[in-house]
């Protein structure tokens, strides 16, 4: 007697221990994903639940969770506090203008996968274009997946159609800057309303000087982009720079650039209103497509540099995975199917076929009838951001050979001499700290031509009493160790 | 009563001329501080594109509806953002009037041996800060704030400032001979400050409560910290929400590309950020008037004096 | 044996305990603020060790990331004092301080009595409502409505005045000379009817018994007022004043960043203190440096106040704050 009831305990436990094994087993793990976009799009369960479905049936025992936070900065803000605070998550959008990359990985926020990527997301990887993978590396390692998309940049001007049209303007011409003076010219002479030349301090030319800002974005330690010697040198005292704030005062004081060029950030109401004759603007295939939906007017666009790809260039929209994820081998996993999927990717980036999008042709999608850009309940407005842009869909009225442009565009590029170089500040944090500073309060005024190109001394002896030199030192030295150690 | 502070006001009043140019000063500054709001109503009902073209204009040049269309346009949350705020605003008014004025009237009590200790415990958090990310975590951890009503209540329910300022009005109002001679009569402390002290010191809570509502009807700065949930949004976050990403996107053309420039095409950026600031703070401003209703003189004093 | 040791046979409770049942009422009251205090205020408090810390992520756990974390001194604090701008941002907080704190206090003072003595008191209502208006609207919207009248093609003054006056058009946010006057000014804007709220209660809440009082020895209004209203209100100000120096090196970011639009060309005249940890920190998202400069202001008002509020106690006792 005694002995069945032990048995008859024993099998109990075992069964209970097994159905809790299996439970346990069996329970989806659940992907947490931030990113940033159009904010959390009110039928984004509806996605949820079909990508976790979906990626179920491919063999993944996992759901998918997405928060979604807005432009500028909320999700700077949000993210910050997340990753601080240690909360347990596994995806974020990083980039180097968004939730900074190099910042989060000095920290110490994301997981290392150099290694990780190879094993469980290799297609991701083989899809990337080599420079994506050595540009976004931080000492060798990888701490996030580029997505795949345009690689190189180009600076250009941008032209009111409109405008162009009207004065019969030969604007092909035009390969540098100065070539463009008689135009503004005439614009300024016969439109009295209109801005001959947004020269603003923030979508300012001197991008088109196209220097490899290998600091940061805010400190002027650059290289040229085809550096023979590989010296860093202070961007305020090149013959490019000095040259450039000499035409932009030129056109300052002519009157083609708007009086409160310094101050002013916003310039999309002015285009949209028409009263904006020219633009220096980031190209790539189609821009001028891209520009003229978002802005409504009709523009052409005049390509003034070659294209580039610099390190800023592959980091400019990536996933990474954070250390806190309970199991980032599912995370990357997923992310592989992502980044090759083309149900999956599309559905993310649009939404669900028949509810927020219908197809037009096989690749062509347009809004449902009576759905538009503003009551869809799913549009975060992230294309460009998930994963692979190859496998998008088009919009009704985007130029199909989109992509065989982008990859024909990537590979015409050059790519800068310091690609896959990044600095790690923190030997000089305070000393880039206030040279930070000294850009935003001096450099601003001089690269719209407002400030007198005369004040150039001051401000140069502004960054060298911030430590400047010692910036660009520190710079020098882990340039060369790292080419050094790639043999450049 | 009314009658007896007429009769006095007239017999110590000013003379008419100055009385006269009193009102002419403070019109006139009266005036400086409504024509920018009435200028920011004006500018709501301005057509986006003769906005970029003349500026703004107290008569607007083309009357347009579209920039409250295009906020509203995102439909239920709207509403339920202000029923949100006007929950958070009313608890959160009412418990932080009661929990800082239970605080001040002990800090305010000279024969009270612990005020001085107490008074600096509170004035030592308004001057030192563990920082955001370690109240962040607090806030999350152990006080649960996340994703709650008690995120958008909790942290505001002490204000050192505040509490400062009722502790002084207590303090210079209520004489001490009155509390003396209820304490005589056998009062509790509790009694004593709810049938003596609160009655006395209507002004100062009128006041302190009219900051209170403002800051809490205001904020958005608890939601981007603690609220995920768009049930849980109020209303100025919802807004600073549309106002950042409409910013940012006018700021920024070259990291974003793709369409989600369309949506930028519609927005009515100038237009549309004087709306919210009509929307967000329209309903607060008409409630003040209700407030200055206990910003009156004395209103029991005649009734202890009987 | 008395009659109280008859009552109250002595037992081994200790004396605090004896306090507590003296104040407890006192102590109950105090309760919830402390409670709220205790888990909000001091128990984060622990953060400023970040201040002295290189902060890296070592678990994915704040706390044990915080423990391990390299302990650097006052290194974080560097940056404050290494950059050439330590001098002009120190000497804009203290200076805009002073100027607020005198000129708000005067103003809103003189307009508190003032709204107390018109014989109107609908119309005193009406002022009062209105100069409490420019404290709703944010200060993104003030630099917008500012850009309205001082922008240099489209602005109100430009266009309008200085055109009529058939003058050159000023480039407003590019002379610096300007803008201490437009800061002082919009800060006053603000913040008179606020303060004036708190003066005016105040006033209201002064026992009309002095004032009968007064009157019958003879005295006129204006004596009235100097010798009674502002006397009563003495505590309130000079608490506003104690409070405001524990704050003399913070200032507000929205009055001195974006109501001049972070113009490169005005730096001289707007930078404070805030401004520039924003500007520097903003691109680096240290929390050790920014940890520290919040330190760094705290300290110093923390300083300031004790030194104020020993200087009040010895003229009026019963004034100090503590």
């Amino acid at each position: 007697m005694k002995h069945t009831k032990k048995l008859v305990a024993l099998v109990l436990l075992l069964g209970v221990v097994m159905l809790g094994a299996t439970t346990f087993a069996a329970a989806p793990y659940e992907i947490k994903w931030y990113f940033i976009g159009n904010g959390q799009q009110p039928d984004v369960k509806l996605v949820e639940d079909a990508a976790s479905k979906y990626i179920q049936k491919k063999g993944l025992n996992a759901t998918l969770k997405m928060q979604c936070y807005t432009w500028g900065d909320e999700y700077d803000n949000r993210m910050r506090m997340i990753i601080a605070s240690g909360e347990k998550f596994d995806i974020c959008f990083t980039s180097s203008w968004a939730n900074l990359y190099k910042v989060n990985v000095a920290r110490g926020a994301f997981l290392d996968i150099t290694d990780l990527w190879k094993k469980y997301a290799p297609k991701s990887r083989a899809q990337l274009h080599p420079a994506f993978i050595t540009g976004s590396a931080i000492d060798g390692r990888n701490y996030a997946i580029p997505a795949n998309k345009e690689l190189a940049h180009q600076w250009g001007f941008w032209f009111n159609k409109n405008l162009v049209d009207k004065y019969k303007m030969d604007v092909t011409k035009i390969k540098t800057l100065a070539d463009a003076e008689p135009f503004f010219k005439i614009i300024k002479e016969k439109e009295p309303g209109v801005i001959p030349f947004q020269n603003l301090h923030n979508e300012n030319a001197v991008r088109v000087l196209d220097f490899d800002r290998i600091a940061d974005d805010y400190i002027p330690a650059v290289l040229y982009n085809d550096s023979k010697d590989m010296k860093v040198l202070n961007m305020l005292e090149t013959k490019e720079f000095k040259e450039y704030i000499e035409l932009a005062r030129k056109y300052f004081l002519a009157g083609y650039v708007p009086a409160d060029a310094a101050t002013v950030s916003e310039f999309v109401t002015d285009i949209r209103a028409g009263k904006v004759f020219s633009k220096i603007e980031s190209l790539k295939p189609f821009a001028d497509e891209e520009r003229t939906a978002s802005w409504g007017i009709p523009c052409v666009t005049v390509a003034l540099t070659q294209p580039v790809v610099q390190t800023r260039d592959c980091t400019g929209s990536m996933q990474a995975i954070s250390k806190t994820s309970k199991n980032p081998i599912m995370a990357l996993k997923f992310l592989e199917l992502f980044n090759t999927d083309k149900y999956l990717n599309n559905l993310i980036n649009f939404g669900i076929e028949g509810k927020h999008y219908i197809k037009v042709s096989e690749n062509v999608i347009d809004y449902p009838p009576g759905v538009t850009a503003q009551n869809s309940g799913y549009k975060p407005g992230t294309p460009w951001m998930f994963g692979n842009q190859y496998l998008n869909y088009f919009w009704k009225g985007e130029n199909t050979s989109k992509w065989e442009a982008f990859k024909k565009f990537n590979e015409s590029s050059i790519s800068a001499k310091s690609l896959g170089f990044n600095f790690d500040s923190t030997p000089v944090k305070n000393e880039v700290a206030a040279c930070i500073n000294v850009w935003q309060t001096g450099v601003a005024p001089l690269v719209c031509g407002a400030a007198d190109p005369k004040t150039l001394p001051d401000v140069i002896a502004r960054f060298k009493a911030a430590g400047l030199d010692k910036v660009i030192a520190e710079a020098q030295r882990q340039l060369d160790a790292w080419a050094k150690k790639n043999k450049k | 009563m009314r009658k007896e502070q007429a009769d006095f006001n007239r017999l110590s009043a000013v003379s008419g001329k100055t009385n006269a140019v009193l009102n002419i000063i403070l019109l006139g500054y009266a005036l400086i501080c409504i024509l920018p709001l009435i200028l920011v109503v004006a500018v709501s009902f301005t057509d986006e594109t003769t906005l970029a073209i003349h500026g703004y204009r107290f008569f607007p040049e083309k009357f347009s509806l579209y920039a409250y269309e295009f906020i509203f346009s995102t439909g239920s949350q709207v509403v339920s953002a202000y029923g949100i705020t006007i929950l958070v605003t009313v608890v959160g008014t009412l418990l932080s009037i009661l929990i800082m004025a239970l605080y001040a009237y002990p800090i305010s009590r000279s024969d009270f041996k612990y005020k001085n200790f107490f008074t600096f415990f509170l004035i030592f958090t308004m001057l030192f800060n563990g920082g955001m990310v370690s109240t962040y975590l607090i806030g999350v951890n152990i006080l649960k704030l996340k994703d709650s009503m008690w995120g958008l209540i909790f942290p505001y329910l002490m204000n050192a400032f505040w509490v400062i300022i009722l502790r002084t009005f207590f303090k210079t109002n209520i004489p001490d001979s009155l509390i003396e001679a209820a304490r005589i009569d056998g009062a509790g402390e509790f009694t004593i400050f709810f049938r003596i002290v609160m009655p006395l010191a209507v002004p100062g809570l009128a006041t302190i409560a009219l900051f209170a509502t403002l800051q809490y009807w205001n904020d958005w700065f608890l939601a981007a910290l603690y609220i995920n949930d768009p049930k849980l949004v109020p209303l100025p976050y919802l807004l600073y929400q549309v106002q950042t990403s409409m910013q940012y996107l006018l700021q920024n053309s070259s990291n974003i590309g793709g369409m989600s420039g369309d949506i930028l095409s519609k927005m009515p950026s100038e237009a549309a950020r004087m709306a919210m600031v009509v929307i967000g703070v329209g309903p607060i401003v008409l409630t003040f008037p209700f407030f200055q209703r206990y910003l009156v003189k004395g209103l029991t004093v005649g009734a202890i004096k009987g | 044996m008395n009659e109280k040791e008859f009552l109250y046979p002595r037992r081994l409770s200790p004396a605090w305990w004896h306090e507590f049942r003296k104040n407890r009422a006192l102590f109950l009251m105090l309760l919830p603020g402390v409670l709220v205090l205790l888990f909000y205020n001091y128990l984060p408090m622990f953060g400023i060790i970040i201040a002295f810390k290189n902060f890296m992520f070592h678990d994915g756990n704040f706390f044990t990331s915080l423990f391990k974390s390299e302990w650097i001194g006052l290194r974080n604090f560097e940056f404050l004092f290494k950059t050439p701008d330590a001098y002009v941002i120190t000497r804009n907080t203290l200076l805009y301080n002073l100027v607020f704190i005198t000129s708000c206090t005067i103003i809103s003072l003189a307009f508190a009595i003032m709204l107390n003595e018109i014989r109107s008191q609908k119309l005193s209502r009406f002022y009062q409502g209105s100069m409490f208006l420019p404290y709703f609207l944010s200060w993104i919207v003030a630099s917008y409505l500012l850009y309205a009248f001082i922008s240099p093609d489209k602005g109100f003054i430009n266009t309008t005045i200085l055109k009529s006056l058939g003058k050159e058009p000023i480039a407003w946010y590019s002379e610096p000379k300007y803008w201490p006057y437009i800061i002082v000014l919009i800060n006053g804007w603000k913040w008179i009817g606020n303060n004036c709220i708190i003066y005016l209660s105040s006033i209201i809440g002064i026992d009309q018994e002095f004032y009968e009082a007064a009157r019958i020895d003879g005295a006129n209004r204006w004596q009235q007022i100097i010798h009674i209203t502002l006397p009563q209100i003495m505590p309130v100000i000079i608490v506003m004043f104690l409070i405001f120096v524990g704050r003399i090196f913070n200032s507000d970011l929205g009055l001195f960043y974006q109501v001049p639009r972070n113009a490169g060309m005005l730096y001289p005249v707007t930078q404070t203190i805030d401004v520039y940890v924003f500007n520097s920190l903003m691109r680096m998202g240290d929390i050790g440096m920014s940890s520290a400069a919040a330190l760094y202001q705290s300290v110093v008002g923390f300083i300031t106040i004790l030194a104020a509020n020993y200087a009040v106690r010895k003229i009026d006792p019963d004034s100090a704050i503590f």
